[in-house]
């Protein structure tokens, strides 16, 4: 066992999006020690008066994922692209590196399960009734290297089921129902979203977003523009739109009149020239605290940022129509690019220089935190292991009593890593053991993420799929409204390639039409005409928190390194199961307005299937793990505060889509970012107080 | 990124202290005043030439690297001395003669030529080079094409401000393989392969200047010739003509980056002569020289940095000198940049997210390794200089010279004419390649929509390209594309 002693301010775990982006804004902050004060770099004069912020990364993922000077981290990309196209299954996780010793659930896992046996195919050991779908991948920049890159913001119902739609859930292990309302609301999160948006680089036009919601989209946004211009719709997305535009879909309750609406995203298109200025993420303090604003008072236009190796590359969305798994030129957001930000500053050069103040380990599984008896985090233990092909690995503890502890591993780590650490302390002459920052029962529990369900059929006429980003355009209607109280809302993307993951067209259609015998003219003539007019609607069904979805660990299973696996056991409610229906019946009617033919098929030996109602209905994950260590008002009711501190531990942060309290209907990466950036606010106020002992 | 202008000047000190030694007229120097070489009929060829070569560089080097104080001083101090009345009115009436539209024409489409006649060595050298391998190799050839690109629009962009309608798209702009750059150099460029020897004629295409040309330095007071009292005997005429100026080009630039150089000049020559023929005084600060003048041009030609991207650098329109300025350090910057045989090793320029010349990529290229992290002290002597010939020993760039197609070097459409499919499938080709030069072309005429059109072609090259690249010619070697000419 080896120790490491050079002291670290904070120790930041895992390099996706969240961890990426605490290292960044804290490393372009620094303490002033004569004001006492912590300040943005552009405002800290040279001077010895500065104390820069100390930071230690830890990546479960390869080394080279996390070289990112520009030779290096080409020859990584590139060598993912390489394995993407050689791979046979293009899912999400294809072009990433499968590693034994930080292994990561894949969606080829997915099998349904035949209880009480669970299935341990994969990474996940999952107990069900129904397998969860989503999968994520451990490697530098995280699941951002293979996320669709949507970005819409949560509405405000969203954040207060229970006091607008009276939703309550059970609390764990008890008959006693639990509010599920947000301890932050919409308002209170919307300069941070403005901020996520800058940061992430969103792409999309304010004054075309159309939600069902009491709110004027005046007060939604306030005199906003997104960064960038609106990536095109596609002409699919045209056809559609003026086929359903001014009609309505009859649900059971309900007639709701449809919104077409272009979906703003993570992607690089044209500067907005009304955005001006690029801005600067800056600390202001307060009285007592600090308050992150979005500084205006950069010279330089705002330009798209493209690839880590190369910023003339991929500074537009090209229309490689590979954004999951892989965008070849980085024009859809990783995280890699907030985290090269924050490994390197620029120089009097203009040039960027590696930060020596940020360290990065990879290579490196953090497993365990262990507590001291004031409560603190006082060790993070670490398994690092020495090369790609072995599993030999090396035992590390670094010592964290004067440092600031952040989990960022995502939904199925952190729950994990905290679920590893357990603790005695004596109360009242007892000794009692404990687990890290779970008071409330509540980590690993509430494991949430959208059902999506796929509908599928050929267009009358041409709408030539397979072109562009992979959703440009979703019908908003369904993302709120009364029937919340009854069943589910949800929001359903457009989908502009084809079949191809329902069906996996078009490959699919090959086989089809070879076996029925057509070659030549014959065979091309059969796939233009099927390709070219095939659609898919998602219905992306926002799932409640329920205390039963949970991520445990079980000594019986563990990975390679000795270290547990998340064992998961999880299923679905009425709730979800009758917007499903709903959304069937919408389905329905827009297919038939749209004169689609229908080519759905729900089967019983698909992984993710139900009957409701004596109809059969599937679906699949959306890729949204969410609610492992939901953020709430109390210790009682949550693992965190709303700014993601641990309510139990002085020095611990979890932070993530793990936090969100509900799910809402959007893609939660902006949500999260948003919140995660708000946490720096704390994270700041903590280090001060850290500095001046 | 920023741009960044590999070029060294000489300390700003040691040109204001020569151009001060010039106006107060106690020392001797070799090039005869700013002033006299425009307004003085009397002055032979031969002094025109020498004070070519010594304004061009140092008011190049001034302007060029942002000296603008620098630059005034330097005006005040050639345009200080006063001009009789009857010099004057001649002058003016010389001067008001010269035509500066044929001349730039003829210089900016010889820019135009020179930067469109990399494009198609670059291109099929990176088109070459099979799918899934080299992926450094491709990226960096990739990199410098699309700022050649970029720097052919820029052209245009100064054509337009100054009122002079580019051409992209006809016969006679086009190149033909192989072919001298038109300047004084001697290798020829030609489609070939990805090899070593076409990375080499890449890198001999960006290299540094020659030590023919150089910056002055203290050799002024070696000289004795006097100031203003050149050769009096010359016969009174205007040197000022396409032919003498496009004749020094020919003998004295050797690179691109001096073609810009003395471009630039007789770009600043023309609008002193601008100024001067409407207010019949000489410029005296930057501000008077930026606008008005030859820049007449209609703005809304002008294509704009929303209108271009991805493609290495930024877009600069041109509405002044100030434009010119800026588009010209962007091309000089990210070309051969270095101006004298040795540079100063500023690290800067190997840190991460620097822009490395193109003549440092090629060579990054060429022997197989970045600059990038290298160690350099072997190289260095003790000025901290290093000479730019220097190889890059930094991280290794794995490159499989085997993995490109065995294409014919500089093939033509006539070498097809055996095989029908192979010809319409290079006469395709060429279709697509005008195609994307007719956008360029209408672009420039003020139709910036049509840029978004080269996007598609440029897609439809590379396949096109790589079809005839897959095609045998003979035994030995492959067909390519000719980028020649065709009617659509």
């Amino acid at each position: 066992m080896s120790k490491t002693d050079n002291k670290k301010d904070v120790i930041i775990v895992g390099t996706g999006i969240a961890g990426s982006l605490i290292a960044k804004l804290l490393t372009d902050h620094v303490f002033d020690v004569e004001k006492g004060k912590m300040i943005h770099r552009a405002d800290a004069k040279k001077s010895e008066t500065i104390r820069e912020i100390s930071i230690l990364m830890y990546e479960a993922g390869l080394e080279a994922g996390l070289e990112l000077d520009s030779a290096s981290s080409m020859t990584t990309y590139n060598e993912y692209m390489r394995t993407f196209y050689m791979q046979e299954a293009k899912v999400p996780n294809s072009p990433y590196p499968n590693l034994k010793q930080a292994p990561s659930p894949n969606v080829l896992d997915i099998e349904p399960i035949i209880p009480p046996f669970p299935d341990k195919k994969g990474y996940l050991v999952q107990f069900g009734p129904m397998p969860f779908a989503s999968d994520a991948i451990r490697v530098g920049g995280g699941t951002t290297l293979h996320w669709l890159g949507t970005t819409p913001r949560m509405l405000p119902n969203d954040f207060r089921l229970t006091e607008k739609y009276g939703i309550e859930i059970d609390s764990p292990d008890s008959d006693q129902k639990t509010p599920i309302n947000w301890p932050i609301d919409y308002n209170l999160l919307k300069p941070y979203y403005e901020m996520a948006e800058f940061e992430i680089g969103v792409s999309g036009d304010v004054s075309k977003q159309e939600y069902p919601i009491s709110e004027s989209m005046e007060q939604y946004y306030g005199d906003y523009v997104f960064p960038m211009e609106e990536i095109p719709q596609s002409y699919m997305d045209q056809k559609i739109i003026d086929g359903l535009t001014g009609t309505n879909v009859q649900l059971n309750f309900q007639t709701i009149p449809l919104l077409m609406v272009p979906s703003p995203q993570g992607r690089n298109s044209t500067p907005n020239p009304s955005y001006g200025k690029t801005r600067l993420i800056k600390a202001e303090a307060l009285q007592s605290g600090y308050q992150l604003v979005l500084d205006r008072s950069e010279k330089e236009e705002y330009k798209a940022l493209g690839a880590v190796w190369n910023p003339y590359m991929g500074e537009r969305c090209e229309g490689n129509a590979s954004c999951v798994p892989i965008c070849p030129v980085q024009a859809k957001y990783n995280a890699l690019k907030t985290l090269k930000k924050a490994l390197y500053k620029m120089n009097d050069n203009e040039n960027l220089q590696r930060n020596p103040y940020l360290e990065i380990k990879a290579q490196s599984v953090v497993y365990r935190l262990s507590v001291d008896e004031n409560e603190a985090i006082s060790k993070v233990h670490v398994r690092r292991y020495i090369s790609k092909e072995k599993t030999d690995f090396v035992e590390e503890v670094i010592d964290t009593s004067d440092s600031i502890v952040i989990l960022a591993a995502n939904a199925f780590e952190n729950p994990k890593i905290l679920l590893n650490s357990k603790y005695t302390v004596i109360e009242n002459g007892q000794k009692v053991e404990k687990i890290v920052a779970n008071r409330s029962d509540q980590v690993g529990r509430n494991l949430m993420d959208h059902m999506v369900m796929l509908t599928w059929g050929l267009f009358p006429e041409p709408i030539y799929s397979y072109r562009g980003p992979g959703s440009t355009t979703n019908i908003s209607s369904f993302r709120d409204g009364d029937f919340r109280s009854e069943f589910s809302a949800w929001i359903s993307p457009l989908d502009n390639w084809g079949w191809s993951w329902p069906a996996f067209s078009p490959g699919s259609d090959v086989s089809e039409f070879l076996s029925e015998g057509l070659f030549g003219a014959a065979l091309r003539d059969a796939l233009t005409y099927r390709l070219s007019r095939q659609v898919l609607f998602h219905f992306e069904i926002e799932q409640l928190p329920n205390p039963n979805n949970r991520v445990t660990i079980n000594d019986q299973y563990v990975d390679a390194l000795g270290i547990p696996r998340p064992v998961v056991n999880y299923d679905l409610t009425d709730y979800e199961k009758r917007a499903m229906e709903q959304a069937k019946l919408a389905s329905d009617q827009m297919f038939e307005r749209l004169e689609i033919e229908d080519f759905t098929q729900y089967n019983a030996s698909d992984n993710n299937t139900f009957v409701y109602n004596n109809v059969r209905y599937s679906y699949n994950g959306a890729g949204h793990i969410v609610g492992t260590h939901r953020m709430g008002f109390t210790p009682e009711d949550s693992v965190t505060n709303s700014y993601c501190k641990s309510w139990d531990h002085p020095n611990l942060y979890i932070v993530g889509a793990g936090n969100m309290t509900t799910l809402g209907t959007s893609n939660p990466t902006l949500t999260l970012s948003a919140f995660t950036i708000r946490s720096v606010e704390s994270i700041l106020t903590d280090l001060e107080t850290q500095f001046k002992n | 990124m920023r741009q960044r202008l590999i070029n060294k000047i000489e300390p700003q000190e040691t040109l204001l202290k020569g151009a001060r030694a010039l106006a107060s007229n106690t020392i001797v120097s070799d090039a005869i005043s700013m002033q006299s070489l425009l307004t003085d009929s009397s002055i032979s060829k031969a002094d025109w030439t020498e004070g070519l070569k010594y304004h061009s560089k140092t008011l190049t080097n001034l302007l060029l690297n942002d000296q603008i104080e620098g630059f005034n001083h330097y005006l005040s101090t050639q345009f200080g001395s006063k001009i009789s009345e009857s010099e004057s009115s001649k002058a003016k009436k010389r001067l008001s003669d010269v035509d500066y539209r044929p001349i730039l024409q003829d210089l900016l489409q010889t820019a135009i030529l020179i930067e469109h006649s990399t494009i198609p060595p670059y291109l099929t050298a990176l088109y070459s080079i099979k799918d899934g391998t080299n992926a450094s190799a491709s990226q960096i050839i990739r990199s410098v094409v699309v700022e050649e690109m970029l720097h052919m629009i820029m052209v245009c962009n100064v054509m337009n401000a100054v009122s002079i309608q580019p051409s992209v798209n006809r016969p006679q702009n086009y190149p033909t393989y192989p072919m001298k750059l038109p300047l004084n150099v001697d290798f020829y460029v030609g489609l070939e392969t990805f090899s070593t020897n076409s990375i080499a004629t890449f890198i001999a295409i960006e290299s540094p200047s020659s030590p023919l040309v150089k910056a002055p330095t203290s050799d002024h007071e070696t000289v004795s010739t006097p100031l203003f009292t050149k050769s009096a005997t010359a016969p009174e005429n205007n040197l000022w003509t396409l032919e003498n100026m496009k004749g020094f080009i020919m003998e004295n630039v050797h690179t691109i980056g001096e073609y810009y150089d003395v471009l630039f000049f007789y770009i600043v020559v023309f609008q002193v002569i601008a100024y001067y023929t409407e207010h019949g005084t000489l410029p005296q600060n930057f501000e008077e020289l930026n606008t008005g003048g030859i820049f007449t041009g209609d703005p809304a030609k002008q294509i704009r940095p929303e209108q271009y991207y991805g493609s290495g650098g930024k877009l600069h329109p041109v509405e002044s000198l100030a434009g010119v300025i800026a588009v010209f350090q962007e091309i000089k910057g990210q070309g051969e940049g270095v101006d004298d045989s040795i540079f100063d090793v500023d690290p800067s320029q190997f840190e991460e997210g620097a822009e490395l010349a193109h003549y440092f990529r090629f060579k990054e290229v060429f022997h197989e390794h970045y600059y990038l992290g290298g160690d350099y002290r072997p190289f260095t002597d003790e000025n901290g200089m290093m000479p730019v010939t220097t190889p890059p020993v930094g991280k290794e760039l794995p490159v499989d010279w085997s993995a490109a197609y065995p294409m014919k070097a500089n093939p033509k459409l006539s070498d097809y004419t055996n095989n029908k499919e192979l010809y319409a499938q290079g006469l395709e080709f060429n279709k697509t390649y005008r195609r994307l030069l007719d956008a360029i072309q209408s672009a420039v005429e003020g139709n910036q929509k049509e840029l978004e059109k080269s996007i598609m072609y440029m897609y439809a090259l590379k396949e096109q390209a790589v079809g005839l690249m897959n095609q045998p010619l003979n035994a030995q070697s492959n067909a390519g594309p000719t980028f020649e000419y065709t009617n659509l």
